[in-house]
């Protein structure tokens, strides 16, 4: 049934190969037009479309990562949006998920991006560390810094997954010891979707990449270059919890009655007002539940710097002065120990400064005179 | 969401009574049954198929409820069974289908009226049947239906 040469099988043929008939197939596209707010009409048009096309060819790169976004996109149920998409692209690379290893695996990166120069699409997992002459992050002989850009250049658009390929992330939080920037520092002059999330919910990584192959073109982008039909609203905007806050009705504590009853959890720390994602509508797990609708404030994962505004569980109207993971003090007795910590952060502070013209100097060294995205920036509603 | 495996309330109505029924509903029904009507009357003349996709309409369960009753139940109902169960109802009047598709664990994913003759996910593909047929030929060559023919009789 299908043609022995992969790289001239058409979608339609793996499809056959795996036994997915129309109607799956249609249905997986009416499902992902949904997700994008986008007609049925749409997805019929998606799934004519991309039946007839050879397998785009995909070259997936991890960097400084946690592995949690292919985890992600791979540990879904099936049949899904999720499990077609491998099914649909021709995923020539991606070190975690290949049998191949060592020269035999960067042979197969190297043919990939010389067959498909220029059309290939190259998926970015993770920051890429700076300092030390991009020491940090080596692989068959090359930094992060090398590898990026040599996979960059004939890259027909580049996805970032994962707040690490987007904003930084965890390793590009205070203090950031490697030099740790996000893949739009280094990539320039070429299309680059941001699909932000710690990690982002598989429909909307798929889906991005399942609009960008059928439709040809970039989805229109937010500011921070994440697609709009997934970014477009703020957590807060599709809480069910929502009337709660509108009414005024707050859980104080995650015994009492508020959290309880499902109250909103605003107090308790909940980003959800400045954090733009779909994991209200969306959900995880199937579409199980989210964070909040399992009593867990929203982090504000897919934001930029969430790992430094403050700690998790502080209000957002609570002045940020503290670091992750501390708690911002509300009682009086805890004010003495917070001047103490106060002289200590001083202190940091000052080895942060240290740090952060060291690691200037190593990222102007490497990238040019432009600035990477200010820190500490917060995202305006 | 509407539930299309129970059993709709008993229409008072079967859609014969056009324009009266239209009247019943609210504000923002009306203007879907309008389109309703619209697209109908386009695939009449034209053959071009219609979408209402209800999932990306502000409606609330009991809006969707109403615009449930208010279309009624017509002769056909279909279950997909495609990673999890699928339902397809026509409407009480022809050609109107209220598609909905759910994911593995019967979570609505989408949801949608569509005016065709039938709706686009159910026909078989032609060139599948092609492939059915030659599997088909292949078992029977190979006696793999032999044994349950002979359970049959």
């Amino acid at each position: 049934m299908g043609k022995s040469d992969q790289s001239e099988q058409t979608i339609q043929d793996v499809l056959d190969q795996h036994g997915v008939s129309r109607r799956t197939f249609l249905k997986s596209c009416l499902l992902a037009a949904s997700a994008m707010a986008l007609s049925p009409l749409a997805g019929t048009a998606m799934a004519e479309k991309l039946v007839t096309m050879k397998r785009p060819s995909v070259i997936y790169l991890s960097f400084q990562e946690c592995t949690g976004c292919l985890e992600s996109l791979t540990r879904s149920f099936s049949p899904t949006l999720e499990h077609l998409i491998f099914n649909v692209i021709s995923l020539d690379y991606d070190d975690t998920l290949m049998a191949a290893a060592g020269e035999a695996a960067e042979a197969a990166k190297d043919k990939a991006m010389r067959d498909n120069y220029g059309n290939y699409v190259l998926v970015v997992d993770g920051a890429i560390p700076l300092a030390f002459g991009g020491a940090c992050h080596t692989a068959a002989g090359h930094s992060a810094i090398e590898i990026i850009r040599e996979a960059a250049k004939g890259a027909r658009a580049v996805v970032c997954v994962g707040t690490c390929a987007t904003f930084g992330g965890l390793p590009y939080a205070q203090p950031n010891p490697t030099g740790a920037v996000p893949v739009s520092a280094l990539v320039k002059g070429k299309p680059l979707i941001n699909v932000s999330g710690c990690p982002p919910i598989p429909v909307v990584m798929a889906g991005t990449l399942m609009h960008f192959f059928a439709f040809d073109r970039v989805p229109e982008l937010d500011r921070h270059h994440r697609p709009r039909m997934f970014y477009g609203n703020t957590i807060h905007d599709r809480c069910y919890r929502r009337p709660y806050y509108d009414a005024g009705k707050f859980a104080e504590s995650f015994d009492d009655d508020g959290a309880r009853n499902g109250w909103c959890l605003y107090k308790l720390g909940c980003k959800g007002p400045t954090t733009y994602n779909a994991c209200a509508t969306l959900k995880w797990n199937q579409g199980v539940s989210f964070p909040i609708e399992s009593g867990h404030p929203c982090l504000g994962c897919s934001q930029p710097n969430f790992w430094d505004q403050g700690s998790f569980y502080a209000a957002l109207s609570t002045p940020k002065w503290g670091r992750a993971g501390e708690g911002t003090p509300s009682k009086a007795g805890e004010v003495a120990g917070a001047s103490a910590g106060i002289g200590a952060g001083v202190g940091i502070a000052a080895a942060g400064v240290s740090r952060f013209k060291r690691y200037r100097r190593a990222y102007k060294a490497v990238a040019g005179p432009e600035e990477p995205q200010e820190k500490n920036k917060t995202e305006e509603k | 969401m509407t539930d299309l495996r129970r059993p709709a309330a008993e229409p008072d109505y079967q859609g014969k009574g056009g324009q009266a029924e239209v009247q019943t509903v609210g504000f923002g029904l009306q203007a879907i049954l309008n389109e309703i009507a619209q697209l109908l009357t386009r695939f009449s003349k034209t053959g071009e198929r219609g979408v209402v996709d209800l999932k990306s309409l502000p409606l609330s369960s009991g809006d969707q409820r109403s615009l449930h009753d208010a279309l009624g139940t017509g002769e056909v109902e279909v279950t997909l069974n495609l990673g999890g169960d699928s339902y397809i109802r026509e409407t009480s009047y022809h050609g109107v289908w209220w598609v909905q598709l759910n994911n593995d664990i019967g979570e609505v994913g989408a949801e949608y009226i569509e005016v065709a003759e039938v709706p686009e996910i159910l026909p078989a593909d032609r060139r599948e049947m092609g492939l059915e047929a030659g599997r088909l030929i292949r078992n029977l060559r190979a006696g793999v239906l032999a044994g349950q023919e002979r359970g049959v009789e």
